[in-house]
C-alpha cells in the first residue's frame, strides 16, 4: 500500500477514546475494536493530529530499516482495518519531524502493534435474514456445518 | 424512495405503523400504566398474556393515578387485531447500520428481529413506540428474561443515563458494576453474591446513571439467569430443582420470587467497576485495573448487543470506566467465599 500525506480517523464508523496510555478504537461498521498501547498510542495520536505518515516513516528510518518497515506496516494494517483513511482536507499538517510518535520511535527503537479483538465482530457481520437458527434468532449465528 | 433502498422501505413501514396505532381503538387493548426507574409510561397490549409477562419480570415502581406518561408503547400482535402480519425484511440483506443510519435521519429508531418477525419501532419527538408481532406468544426467546428490552434503551437514554450489559452487586446501598462478555462470569458471580446475602440491581443489564457526584445503577428487570451448575453452586439442589425449565441459552430464568429473599434494590450507588475472572482456588483477589481494559470489557458488548447507540454507549463506558477506580476480580470455586469477598471489598470502598 502507498502511504502518502495525511490520514484523519473514519468517523463516524470509528470511535476512539484516549486513557492517556492506550487508545481503544472501535469500528462501528464491523464491530472490532483495538487496543493500542505504547508508541502505537502516540503513533494513532500523531495520525489524528494530522502528520503526513509517509513523512513519520521516514523521519523513524534512521532508527533503522526494520523499524520503518514495521511503522509502515502498523499504519498499512490501520488503513486496512478501516480506521484510518486519507484526509480529506488539502491543507499540509505539520512537520513530521516534530511528531511526538517519531521522537519515541527513535529513543524506544519498539516496532509498534496493535491488538485487535473481533468477538463482537460475529454479532455485528451476522446476516440474521440468513445466518440465523431459525428456532433461536438474531443474533445467535447459525452453526456453520 | 429507491426500489432497492430496503432501509427506506422500513422506514415508511415504521411510519405506517405509528399512524396507524394514532387511532388505533384502545378500549380493544390491555392498559397498563408502567413506572421503570421513575420513568412514567403507558403500554397497551394486544396479548393479556404478554402484558403479564412484563409485569410479572420488569422491575417496576409504584405510580399514581396523577402522574402523566412520558411515553405510550403499543405492544401489538397482527392477528389479534386482524392486521397484515408483519412484512418481512424488505431487501435481500439486513444491514444494521444502514438501518439505523436511515432512522435517524427520520427522527426514528427501530429494529426488526427476523426470525421471529418482529418490528420494534420508536419516535422520541413524539414519546411512541409500536412493537408488531404475528401473533399472540410470537415474541423473541430472550424477551422473559428481559421484556421490552429495546425500548426501555430509547426511552431511558440520554446523555448521563444508559442501559448497561453489566451486572451488579452491592450492600447496605452501595455497590460495584461486573462487567465483561457473554460467559465472563457476570451472572455466576451475581448469583453467588446473592446467595450470600448481598444485593443487586441485575445480573446482566442495569440503567446506569453519571450524575454529578455519583454513579448509580437501578434494576430494569426481576430476573436473573443461570446455568444449572451455576444454580447448584449457588444455592445448592434445593432452588435448582423448583426452577421452571431451561431457556434457550440452557439457563433458568430466576424470578425474585423464587429466590429465598428477594435480592432486588431500587438503587445501588456504584463505587468501583470489576472485571470478573474465572480463577478457581480457594480465595477470590482484587487487583487494580487500568481503566482502558475495564472499557475493553464493558463498552463493546454493550454497545454492540442493543439495537443502535453504539456511539453513545461507547462515550458513556469511556466515561465510567475513567470516573470509577477499576478492578479485576480472580474469581475463587467457592460461592460463599465470593460473595463474602466482594462484601468486603464493597465495604472497604471509599
Amino acid at each position: 500500500m502507498d502511504l502518502k500525506g495525511s490520514y484523519e480517523v473514519a468517523a463516524p464508523e470509528v470511535v476512539d477514546e484516549d486513557f492517556g496510555g492506550e487508545f481503544v478504537v472501535l469500528n462501528l461498521r464491523d464491530g472490532r475494536y483495538f487496543s493500542l498501547r505504547g508508541v502505537a498510542a502516540t503513533l494513532w495520536r500523531d495520525v489524528r493530529g494530522g502528520y503526513a505518515v509517509d513523512g513519520i516513516v521516514a523521519a523513524a528510518r534512521p532508527a533503522g530499516d526494520d523499524l520503518a518497515r514495521g511503522v509502515e506496516a502498523f499504519l498499512t494494517g490501520l488503513v486496512e482495518a478501516g480506521l484510518i483513511r486519507p484526509r480529506t482536507s488539502a491543507a499540509d499538517g505539520p512537520a513530521a519531524t516534530e511528531a511526538a510518535s517519531v521522537a519515541e520511535l527513535l529513543r524506544e527503537r519498539v516496532v509498534p502493534v496493535f491488538e485487535a479483538f473481533d468477538d463482537m465482530a460475529e454479532l455485528i457481520l451476522s446476516d440474521p435474514i440468513h445466518d440465523v437458527e431459525e428456532d433461536i434468532g438474531w443474533p445467535v449465528r447459525r452453526d456453520a456445518s | 424512495m429507491r426500489p432497492d433502498d430496503p432501509a427506506a422501505e422500513a422506514v415508511a413501514y415504521g411510519r405506517s405503523l405509528l399512524a396507524a396505532v394514532a387511532v388505533l381503538d384502545r378500549t380493544r387493548l390491555t392498559c397498563l400504566r408502567l413506572n421503570s426507574a421513575d420513568l412514567h409510561f403507558d403500554a397497551f397490549f394486544s396479548d393479556p398474556g404478554y402484558a403479564e409477562l412484563c409485569v410479572r419480570n420488569l422491575a417496576l415502581r409504584s405510580r399514581s393515578e396523577a402522574s402523566p406518561a412520558r411515553v405510550r408503547l403499543y405492544l401489538l400482535d397482527a392477528e389479534g387485531l386482524g392486521w397484515p402480519r408483519p412484512a418481512p425484511w424488505f431487501g435481500e440483506r439486513f444491514d444494521r447500520a444502514q438501518l439505523n443510519a436511515a432512522l435517524a435521519a427520520a427522527g426514528l429508531r427501530g429494529t426488526y428481529l427476523h426470525d421471529p418477525r418482529v418490528w420494534q419501532f420508536f419516535d422520541p419527538a413524539q414519546g411512541v413506540g409500536v412493537q408488531l408481532l404475528r401473533r399472540p406468544g410470537t415474541w423473541p426467546a430472550w424477551e422473559s428474561g428481559g421484556p421490552l428490552r429495546a425500548f426501555l434503551h430509547w426511552m431511558h437514554a440520554s446523555d448521563s443515563v444508559s442501559l448497561c450489559h453489566a451486572g451488579t452487586v452491592g450492600v447496605d446501598g452501595r455497590g460495584v458494576l461486573l462487567v465483561g462478555a457473554g460467559g465472563s462470569g457476570k451472572s455466576g458471580t451475581v448469583l453467588a453474591a446473592v446467595a450470600g446475602g448481598l444485593d443487586t440491581a441485575g445480573d446482566d443489564y442495569c440503567l446506569v446513571g453519571q450524575a454529578e457526584n455519583a454513579v448509580w445503577a437501578r434494576p430494569l428487570f426481576r430476573i436473573l439467569k443461570q446455568d444449572p451448575d451455576g444454580v447448584r453452586r449457588a444455592f445448592g439442589g434445593s432452588l435448582a430443582d423448583r426452577l421452571d425449565p431451561l431457556n434457550w441459552q440452557g439457563k433458568h430464568e430466576i424470578h425474585a420470587s423464587r429466590l429465598p429473599r428477594d435480592p432486588f434494590v431500587d438503587s445501588l450507588r456504584i463505587v468501583a467497576v470489576v472485571v470478573p475472572r474465572i480463577g478457581g482456588g480457594r480465595t477470590s483477589a482484587f487487583r487494580p485495573l487500568e481503566a482502558a481494559r475495564a472499557m475493553r470489557a464493558l463498552a463493546p458488548s454493550s454497545a454492540f448487543q442493543l439495537p443502535d447507540g453504539e456511539r453513545q454507549g461507547i462515550v458513556f463506558a469511556a466515561a465510567l470506566c475513567r470516573r470509577l477506580p477499576c478492578y479485576e476480580m480472580s474469581l475463587s470455586d467457592n460461592a460463599a467465599e465470593i460473595a463474602a469477598s466482594l462484601e468486603g471489598f464493597v465495604r472497604g470502598m471509599p
